[in-house]
């Protein structure tokens, strides 16, 4: 009696253990490499910024995703207000200004050094974003502009020009205005926006604009 | 039933330069698709060309001053599925030597990229 209680506690703890470990594969099979931040604020994102923002995509692992490609991130519904143009503001040397009349996309590209055949261009400003009126079909395409070169600033080391690397995947940040850098018009229109950059594609967003009357 | 919706795309083969690059596909989407404002034939309007060459890159409709007719589409059920054939050098305005890289859109959904070297 007693050897056949044991033999059944043994039983059922294979049987958890089993059960438990399939569950873990499954889960980290499933496990979502990246999060797409949607209570941010769109505004605040500046255009043709190679930084980090809140409303960039975020990668579940920071430092050693294993996700390859580009993930951009837009809101779902941008209302603009009438009767303004975005001559009525401020604009930056940079491209950016401080209207509402903004169509912000954050993006974030995890690609090897290799995806740019010319080692000179950042990849930031390559990753080309296309925007599609879902009525018209019209499409608008567009990239990040880069300001001028800096050029070499005295005392700092000189970048190593390796020859770009297939096994090294570095993450690069994109912030472009649609308004301003794509030309897509202050109108009433559902848009399927993504990505690309060489071999790259992104996920796909659907923006719906509108004017507030 | 949404996983089989898509768009495909090949390169046909015997292109020695960029002018003489063509591209064939199909495609296969539901006749009231949510990211496609219209219907039956007028879905081939909404397909997308995107080409992009080291630097330069361009995105355009091929087919939005074709005349389509009903019978360019395959219209089953709720499904509309067709084929396409598109002569770059009509559409995109760079060419010369490169590695291409070549991709459609219709709605949401997106074709497979081609890598072409010319």
């Amino acid at each position: 009696m007693y050897l056949k209680s044991i033999t059944l506690i043994c039983k059922v703890v294979l049987i958890l253990t089993i059960f438990h470990v399939s569950a873990g594969e499954e889960m980290s099979e499933n496990k979502k490499l990246y999060e797409m931040p949607q209570s941010c604020d769109f505004l605040a994102v500046g255009n043709n910024d190679s930084i980090e923002y809140d409303c960039s995509p975020k990668l579940t692992d920071r430092f050693f995703s294993e996700f390859k490609g580009i993930l951009i991130n837009t809101p779902k519904e941008i209302i603009w207000p009438d009767n303004t143009s975005v001559d009525d503001y401020q604009k930056y040397p940079n491209g950016n200004n401080n209207s509402p009349l903004k169509f912000m996309l954050s993006g974030l590209a995890n690609v090897p050094d290799s995806v740019l055949k010319n080692k000179s261009d950042e990849v930031a400003y390559q990753v080309v974003v296309i925007a599609v009126n879902q009525k018209t079909a019209k499409s608008y395409s567009g990239k990040m502009i880069q300001m001028g070169d800096v050029g070499e600033i005295p005392g700092m080391i000189p970048e190593v020009n390796d020859e770009p690397s297939p096994e090294i995947t570095r993450k690069h940040y994109f912030n472009i205005d649609l308004v301003e850098n794509l030309g897509v018009p202050i109108a009433e229109a559902n848009y399927t926006v993504y990505a690309t950059l060489g071999e790259f594609k992104s996920n796909v967003t659907t923006v719906s604009t509108k004017i507030k009357k | 039933m949404k996983d089989n919706y898509f768009i495909n795309i090949q390169s046909i083969p015997d292109h020695t330069s960029f002018d003489d690059l063509r591209i064939s596909g199909e495609f296969r989407v539901a006749n009231q698709e949510e990211s496609i404002e219209t219907k039956d034939s007028g879905i081939l309007k909404h397909i997308i060309l995107n080409v992009t060459r080291s630097g330069n890159y361009q995105s355009v409709s091929p087919f939005s001053d074709v005349v389509v007719f009903k019978d360019d589409v395959l219209i089953e059920s709720d499904i509309v599925s067709g084929s396409f054939k598109i002569k770059l050098s009509d559409h995109i305005g760079f060419n010369g030597e490169g590695e291409y890289f070549i991709f459609c859109s219709l709605g949401t959904h997106l074709s497979d990229i081609l890598e072409i070297k010319i």
